[in-house]
């Protein structure tokens, strides 16, 4: 669903419309739960975060201005409902479960074995880097990074100067690409072949 | 320390995601929840309501405690207008929507909120002469009264507000809170003629710290949406 079509659904549900709600959790759903994976490590937290996220996003339907951008504005609940999971958490004081495996990955069959084990290696340095990263440094970079939001949203959403937004998600990449490198020399390795290979190709 | 002019943000893309092996959720299929929430003409009732059972409670605490007999001088009018304008522009600044319907940024929440409280001062001083000393018994009143007046807009707008801010809750909750307490000293000043400068900041400039700090533990507990 485009985003247009969305705020206009968003718009329909605040004005009392119930039946856009279903239009809505699909439209944004799979974003939610991305999100929400990338901030807790572990799909079956996201599932039920993603859940209490639809349930405030109910409760909050009048606050959502007329005209308004329904994906910041449900980004910024989500996150909240991400605050109060991980206060709770540090409450009960309950380990990190590992990441789940998740689906079954798609197109494995054809990649290269090889690019796949350091691409897999990439994805596990990345979840630890990113868990370990302060709070604030991990929401700017994830919703810059892999949410596609703007400098002006993601500050919005994080009650954040655009500034503080920018050097908070760039602390953060300085960390993951250090441990990238330290962790996963192979793919600098790899990424310099597929440059020559490409300006092989282009010659 | 990184500069943020050196901040590229294109260099992100080089790290990859951690969940990109993975297949997208698909979502499952879902109902809007039968728990009742407001639509949004039933909220904006609901702030114009409470809004007026504010104003109401103000005036019936004014009617009990009298109104000071100088209240119809120009200058005082003035005071009175200038600071009811800024209760209203500050709690417009902090719940009003900005740009895409997301929340105001929290840099301009916290000028509205050193607004309200720089406003106050500002023209409690202009308005008052330093050289009346303070009266503790007489402060002691009005500081009861003017917090006894900020309480009522509070208690009603942490009902109003409670999870609707998206972000910077405990900022928003504040600057609404001060907000209320600027109403307080309203009420107060409205009764109270006592022109030493001493007393207007500690007994009719007090609610609105007060509500400030209400405000933000308000917030921070209960704001966010």
């Amino acid at each position: 669903m485009e985003e247009h079509e969305l705020n206009a659904t968003m718009d329909r549900y605040a004005t009392g419309d119930d039946h856009a709600f279903a239009a809505l959790h699909r439209g944004l759903y799979p974003r939610l739960h991305a999100f929400l994976t990338r901030m807790t490590g572990n799909a079956a937290t996201a599932d039920d975060l993603v859940q209490e996220t639809f349930l405030r996003v109910h409760r909050a339907r009048s606050t959502f201005a007329a005209g308004g951008a329904v994906v910041p504005w449900v980004y910024a609940i989500a996150r909240n409902v991400h605050i109060d999971h991980a206060r709770s958490a540090k409450l009960r004081t309950t380990e990190r479960l590992p990441s789940d495996p998740g689906a079954e990955p798609i197109g494995k069959s054809d990649a290269d074995a090889e690019s796949a084990a350091i691409a897999a290696q990439a994805a596990a340095v990345v979840e630890n880097v990113l868990a370990s990263l302060p709070d604030a440094q991990r929401e700017a970079f994830v919703l810059l990074r892999y949410e596609g939001l703007s400098v002006q949203d993601a500050a919005a959403i994080l009650g954040a100067t655009p500034t503080a937004v920018k050097l908070r998600a760039f602390r953060a990449y300085e960390a993951l690409r250090a441990a990238l490198a330290d962790h996963v020399p192979e793919r600098a390795v790899a990424k310099e072949s597929e440059g020559r290979a490409r300006g092989r190709a282009r010659a | 320390m990184s500069d943020t002019r050196d901040v590229d943000l294109a260099e992100l893309g080089s790290i990859p995601d951690p969940i990109a092996a993975r297949a997208p959720s698909k979502a499952p299929e879902a109902k809007a929840p039968s728990e009742r929430s407001l639509t949004r003409d039933e909220r904006r009732r609901r702030y114009a309501t409470l809004a007026g059972l504010a104003v109401v409670y103000l005036v019936l605490l004014l009617a009990r405690a009298g109104l000071r007999p100088d209240l119809a001088t120009g200058s005082i009018l003035l005071q009175l207008f200038v600071w009811s304008v800024v209760v209203v522009a500050g709690l417009s600044a902090v719940v009003r929507p900005g740009s895409r319907g997301l929340p105001s940024s929290v840099r301009f929440v916290q000028i509205a909120l050193f607004t309200v409280a720089a406003t106050f001062t500002v023209i409690s001083i202009l308005g008052s002469q330093m050289d009346i000393p303070i009266d503790w018994t007489v402060t002691r009143g009005c500081l009861l009264l003017a917090s006894t007046m900020s309480l009522g807009p509070l208690i009603l707008a942490g009902f109003a507000l409670r999870n609707t801010f998206l972000s910077a809750a405990t900022w928003r909750g504040a600057a609404v809170g001060a907000a209320c307490g600027l109403g307080g000293s309203i009420g107060v000043h409205a009764h109270c003629p006592i022109q030493s400068t001493p007393h207007i900041l500690l007994a009719h400039g007090f609610p609105i710290l007060l509500g400030a700090a209400v405000g933000a533990a308000m917030g921070a507990s209960k704001g966010r949406a």
